[in-house]
């Protein structure tokens, strides 16, 4: 039972397999007894015992192929002139094709261990450094350079950068961080109407704000009245906004965010 | 420069590259044709081989590689402690006998003609510097294409890929017999 030992892990995929069994029942190749032979692969490849599906997959497309084979060469043939093709044949010329490669194998393992007997040295570290001493002097890089290169040379590298740019991109702008937001500026203009009723809008800026800021609190205020949390009167265009508290000015607490879309 | 000095020289720079060096980079050394600097590697190999010396000169690829003498490995293996090479197993094995014997090949050919993914065994061969990519084909996905390296012909001995052993038909006469060679 020496082929109760043998694991499918030997076999480098199904052909090789398939050719273990035909050389061990030397059967001859171009007339497979295909029922015998697939029997016998089947039963080989049920015995494995690590079935895991990565091992196994190919072996088992290759039980499939070989029932079809077999089922092929069951069926009745048609009545025709034409002499049928053996179901058998492209599986034989696989088998060839491989073998050809698998013969070759042996020999070159031989090859490679009488090659192996003979050793090989590392490149020396020196290496790089023995080219390195050829570097030009500045003198030798300079030798008959004339004014008109230069100015070729430079005029080419100006002509390199200019291309370089990018049209589209160098337009971009660094996109500023906000420092004021909305939302901040809608609770401490709360907090000023609780304390002070009516407020003019400029007294709550200094001489140095920004105009963001002042465009933030604009927003903030213009919030608050639909909010119902802020009034504001203007006697004419342009005149002094005064600002009042609102009838939800206690409510509006904590209440919604102000969404900046 | 005499000839035993182009010999020196050639034989100095042989040494020192730790690789094979081409034959036109040999000319180039010593400013000399390459048919010239042919025949004086040539008479380095002879020299060496006849005098029974420690190190070889071979031919590998189109240049040259110094390498010790098979004759001294037994020996030297007891303070050579470097690393023993291990075998290929034989499915590495037999998907690179077909990547040398068809270079340039796909991994989808080697996989028809083996039955098998071959995935594993061929990133193990390039891994080893065995085989590399060599180009795609002009075919629909252009599937990358495997040859054989300077590696692979000083791992079996090879000048070049035309030194592989022919490809015999397998013989099927009833029934099998177990390949013999030499």
């Amino acid at each position: 039972m020496e082929n109760m030992t043998v694991k499918l892990d030997s076999f480098s995929g199904p052909l090789d397999l398939l050719y273990h069994l035909i050389e061990k029942n030397e059967i001859d190749i171009y007339d497979i007894p295909i029922a015998e032979l697939t029997d016998q692969y089947i039963e080989f490849i049920s015995r494995e015992e690590n079935k895991n599906m990565e091992g196994m997959s190919e072996f088992i497309v290759m039980a499939a192929t070989l029932i079809e084979i077999k089922s092929r060469m069951l069926l009745p043939k048609p009545q025709t002139e034409e002499p049928e093709e053996d179901p058998r044949e492209a599986l034989v010329q696989k088998l060839l094709e491989y073998k050809k490669f698998k013969n070759v194998t042996g020999l070159l393992q031989q090859k490679s261990e009488n090659a192996s007997k003979q050793l090989y040295r590392e490149p020396d570290i020196i290496i790089p450094e023995l080219s390195k001493r050829e570097e030009m002097t500045v003198e030798e890089c300079l030798n008959g350079l004339t004014m008109d290169d230069l100015y070729r040379a430079f005029r080419d590298v100006m002509i390199r950068k200019e291309k370089k740019v990018d049209r589209v991109r160098s337009g971009f702008k660094s996109v500023m961080h906000d420092n004021f937001t909305v939302d901040e500026k809608i609770v401490s203009l709360r907090g000023i109407l609780r304390v002070n009723p009516k407020v003019k809008f400029y007294d709550m800026f200094s001489e140095d704000t920004t105009r963001e800021e002042i465009l933030v609190t604009f927003l903030a205020l213009l919030e608050l009245i639909r909010r119902h949390s802020a009034l504001v009167e203007q006697d004419d265009i342009f005149g002094e906004i005064v600002i009042s508290a609102g009838e939800n000015i206690d409510s509006d607490e904590g209440g919604e965010k102000y969404e900046d879309e | 420069m005499k000839m035993n000095e182009y010999e020196a020289v050639i034989e100095a720079a042989l040494f020192v590259a730790g690789d094979s060096v081409s034959l036109s980079a040999l000319a180039d050394m010593i400013e000399m044709d390459k048919a010239t600097t042919k025949a004086i590697v040539n008479t380095l190999i002879t020299r060496y081989a006849n005098e029974n010396r420690g190190m070889r000169i071979i031919e590998i690829g189109d240049g040259y590689q110094m390498c010790t003498s098979p004759a001294c490995f037994e020996t030297i293996r007891k303070i050579y402690k470097g690393r023993e090479r291990q075998p290929l197993t034989p499915a590495l094995l037999e998907t690179l006998a077909i990547i040398a014997y068809k270079q340039p090949v796909t991994k989808g050919d080697i996989e028809d003609i083996r039955g098998v993914n071959s995935d594993h065994a061929v990133n193990r061969l390039v891994e080893k510097g065995l085989v590399c990519e060599v180009g795609r084909m002009d075919t629909p996905g252009k599937p990358i294409l495997f040859g054989t390296t300077t590696e692979f012909l000083r791992y079996f001995g090879f000048k070049s890929t035309e030194e592989l052993p022919t490809l015999r038909e397998p013989e099927m006469e009833g029934q099998m017999s177990i390949f013999t060679e030499e």
